[in-house]
């Protein structure tokens, strides 16, 4: 242990005193705010206009979604509105009916019996997409029973924001770690200096444990720096009120009984086991290839495929594409049907995906760890 | 005389020895090279993986306007910076391998072996963008000035960026930080393009931008150019 | 105190670098000479366990060289090694005196104590990039000593010093022979002749000749050639 706390500030410094960590740490941070505010900016058609439409949601926080609410909604509509509008007092009704049909002009005609229907056709029309089991299909439904309509619509932009925007922080992780970590181990053979520590007493086990905390630190605190970042731009916009929503006034087809509340402490907690599954893989790759373009080479490929969409269709593969760490965070975690079938239990994918992400860390620790007792000094 | 006679004589007499044969060889003239014969020799000594990197973007954009051109646009910007790193990484490789001094003192200088490689990845780049441009403007629906900036933007501000850098860091060091600088554009690129940042500016900004971007890397290269004059890096004799 | 190494091998596909080497080492210098490709560095990585043998064993009295105690007591400079270029001389020191198990204080004073033994006192502070080849080299023959190895392989290390510097490290190679195992490779031929107890040669992967050199046996550079030159006609 001793050993380890001499080692690890050394590491810690060797990985400190790369400029790229830095300049890149410094763009990221930038992108983040940037992409954060123009989210905000868009959502809100202005941030100049925020306050206000806060207020309008704020007066409509607590009233269920029912004839009553809808009727105001479009009592209140101008004559010639094609459109739902952020500004207009009701807004968050006009969203989550928008939401709920996915047509951009019922909100004219909308009314409480359509309106819960439309949600349960999309529920269905979701799992059929998902070409889901007999038993996945009495999972759902029996999830589905304790949802009670009409749902109340309580103010909860915060959280919202947060969730939705979430996949943002989630790729620039993916590059931001793979470009600071890639050097961990990638470093001492490029720089040759690997040949002077194998041959030290504490080498080839505890440098190695060092190593790995040194690098866990800085991805770490570049993962709670990208996730504080929309937490604080959201928080700031659009306060921390209305823990307790109902997931479905943000996802109307989720049949899951969870406040927006604990989705948001969930996404938070999956990121954060993403970002550590980020590093531990970066560095098993500076370990395995001993080249740091490697390593960036493969993060960059993960950020682009988890640009592409694999069809449902394709069961099997689809799944395990969905649940890759790049494709996987944000709202869409909550309304992904498909099972994790565990030990007779069935998980859903936001219970599954940290389990699934924790085993898949240790296993790359595991394999890093033995790739670096194998390490030989060849070839030079 | 015919070939069969030349052929008798050579059978009926033996050849003298030469003499004064090295004399003879010097005064020879040593035999002038065109400048297009040069710069297509140099073809050969460009890398595969120049070729793979623009043929790889080439097809996947061909791909991406077939079957997700909602993705085309994103996906081949982002993968234009490596295009230009393999340029860059082209004019640097003197650098990187340590031949640096070798070239300078042979007899091609290493200014003209530079500007034939980089002539040969100036059209090599030049086709593939201007294939490029077009594409965009058929399968995602873009004006020429919006292609033309999702196109050249990438790839000259990653040519800036690691000419740049390639000047002011030596060896294999040079390598990664370009690939780095590639990875941090491409990454953006990425990262952005589904949120709403301003892409879409007025064309005039747009193609300001664009020159600038253009005349940048144009002293880039130059100064590229003028440092190959001479051999710079004098620590490499005592690293 | 003993280095055995019984029947050392390497062999890398159809070529064998080392070929079941046998040597029993005892206290003294070893000079180790041989042509480029004979296999110096690759018997040295093999004596320091950075590379895994195909055969053989290589023990420090009862200790295998893969263990911890088979490192505590080894000390390297490799033929060609890199630093970090922002860590200071004595940052570089501390670190590597960290990993050979020497706690903070005691590490002080002997990265101290070795700055001054290869005349780096005024650049301890200094990052290593602003170092010269010498310099570096120094910094190199510092940090192989900082445990007080009793098994000390260096490769090349006289390699990038001046005439100066070169015979303050052949004095201070004859000291550390006459208690500790000493094994140095190099091209340099003097070097040998005039710290080396025992002369080993390699070629082609063998130990072709091992022995002891003094001045009455003649010029040993002669001898190594004529001793390539013997191998040949057999």
């Amino acid at each position: 242990m001793n050993v380890l706390r001499q080692l690890y500030p050394y590491e810690l410094k060797k990985l400190l005193q790369t400029k790229v960590l830095w300049i890149g740490t410094l763009i990221m941070v930038a992108l983040c705010i940037l992409i954060n505010f123009a989210q905000t900016a868009e959502n809100s058609r202005g941030l100049a206009n925020i306050k206000q439409q806060n207020e309008a949601a704020r007066a409509l926080s607590g009233r269920p979604v029912d004839e009553q609410l809808l009727t105001e909604m479009k009592d209140n509509l101008a004559e010639d509105q094609t459109e739902i509008n952020p500004n207009d007092p009701y807004f968050e009704v006009e969203q989550f009916v928008w939401f709920t049909t996915m047509s951009a002009k019922s909100f004219r005609t909308i009314d409480e019996d359509s309106l819960y229907q439309a949600r349960l056709a999309k529920v269905k029309s979701n799992r059929n997409d998902m070409s889901l089991t007999e038993n996945e299909e009495v999972f759902w439904s029996e999830k589905e029973n304790q949802i009670s309509t009409p749902i109340t619509y309580t103010y909860s932009k915060g959280y919202r924001g947060f969730i939705m925007n979430i996949y943002a922080s989630n790729y620039i992780l993916i590059i931001l770690i793979g470009l600071c970590l890639s050097a961990v181990f990638a470093d001492e053979y490029e720089k040759k200096t690997d040949q002077l520590l194998l041959c030290t007493r504490f080498g080839k086990q505890k440098l190695f444990y060092a190593k790995l905390l040194a690098g866990l630190t800085v991805g770490i605190v570049q993962t709670i720096l990208m996730l504080g970042i929309p937490l604080a731009i959201n928080f700031a916009f659009f306060g921390t009120d209305g823990f307790d929503a109902a997931i479905q006034t943000l996802l109307p087809e989720c049949s899951l009984s969870l406040s927006l509340g604990n989705a948001f402490l969930i996404t938070l907690g999956v990121a954060f086991i993403i970002g550590i599954l980020y590093s531990v893989f970066s560095m098993f790759l500076s370990v395995v290839f001993k080249a740091r373009a490697v390593v960036i080479g493969v993060m960059v490929l993960q950020l682009f495929s988890s640009q592409i969409n694999l069809p449902s269709a394709f069961r099997g593969l689809s799944d395990a594409w969905n649940y890759l760490p790049g494709t996987f965070l944000g709202g869409w975690m909550f309304t992904e049907c498909r099972l994790v079938p565990i030990l007779g239990h069935y998980l859903t994918a936001y219970q599954a995906a940290p389990i699934i992400y924790l085993v898949v860390g240790i296993l790359l620790f595991v394999f890093a760890r033995r790739a670096y007792r194998n390490w030989q000094i060849t070839g030079r | 005389m015919n070939q069969r006679e030349k052929s008798w004589l050579q059978q009926a007499f033996a050849a003298p020895p030469p003499q004064r044969r090295e004399v003879f060889l010097r005064k020879l003239p040593t035999p002038a090279i065109r400048s297009t014969t040069f710069v297509f020799t140099q073809i050969r000594y460009i890398r595969r993986t120049v070729w793979a990197a623009s043929t790889l973007v080439f097809a996947a954009a061909l791909l991406c306007a077939y079957m997700m051109p909602e993705h085309l646009v994103g996906l081949t910007s982002a993968l234009l910076p490596f295009v230009a790193v393999t340029a860059v990484s082209e004019s640097t490789r003197s650098e990187v391998c340590g031949m640096s001094e070798l070239e300078t003192a042979s007899r091609f200088s290493r200014k003209s072996l530079l500007f034939a490689r980089l002539t040969i990845l100036g059209i090599l780049h030049g086709i593939l963008l201007a294939f490029l441009i077009p594409l965009f403007g058929r399968f995602a629906m873009l004006s020429l000035v919006q292609s033309g900036t999702q196109v050249l933007i990438p790839y000259l501000l990653t040519t800036i960026l690691c000419l740049h850098v390639s000047r002011h860091v030596a060896g294999r060091e040079t390598s990664y930080l370009c690939t780095t600088v590639a990875a941090l554009i491409s990454g953006s690129i990425l990262i952005q393009w589904d949120t709403p940042l301003p892409l879409w500016w007025a064309d005039a900004p747009m193609l300001l931008i664009v020159l600038a971007l253009a005349v940048l890397t144009v002293l880039e290269y130059r100064k590229q150019l003028t440092n190959s004059e001479e051999f710079l890096w004098n620590y490499e004799l005592t690293n | 105190m003993e280095l055995r190494i019984n029947q050392l091998k390497k062999q890398y596909k159809n070529r064998t670098v080392v070929d079941n080497v046998s040597l029993c080492l005892s206290p003294g210098v070893y000079g180790l000479l041989g042509a480029n490709g004979a296999g110096k560095t690759t018997l040295m990585r093999m004596l320091c366990g950075i590379l895994q043998p195909s055969g053989g064993t290589v023990r420090f009295d009862r200790y295998d060289v893969t263990t911890e105690e088979y490192r505590s007591v080894l000390g390297y400079l490799p033929q060609d090694f890199g630093y970090y270029p922002d860590f200071t001389g004595m940052d570089f020191l501390l670190y590597l005196s960290a990993l050979k198990g020497l706690d903070r204080t005691q590490a002080k004073r002997r990265a101290a104590e070795l700055f001054q033994l290869v005349s780096l006192e005024e650049q301890a502070n200094r990052k290593i990039k602003t170092y010269s080849g010498g310099m570096k080299q120094r910094l190199g023959i510092a940090q192989a000593l900082l445990n007080r190895p009793k098994l000390l392989v260096l490769d090349e290390p006289t390699a990038g010093l001046d005439p100066k510097e070169r015979v303050r490290f052949r004095e201070l190679i004859a000291a550390l022979g006459k208690e500790n195992i000493v094994l140095l490779s190099t091209h340099i031929v003097s070097d040998i002749e005039h710290i080396a107890d025992i002369v080993l040669m390699m070629k082609d992967g063998r130990i072709i000749y091992n022995g002891a050199w003094d001045d009455s046996r003649g010029d040993l550079e002669a001898f190594y050639l004529s001793q390539f030159e013997e191998e040949e006609t057999q």
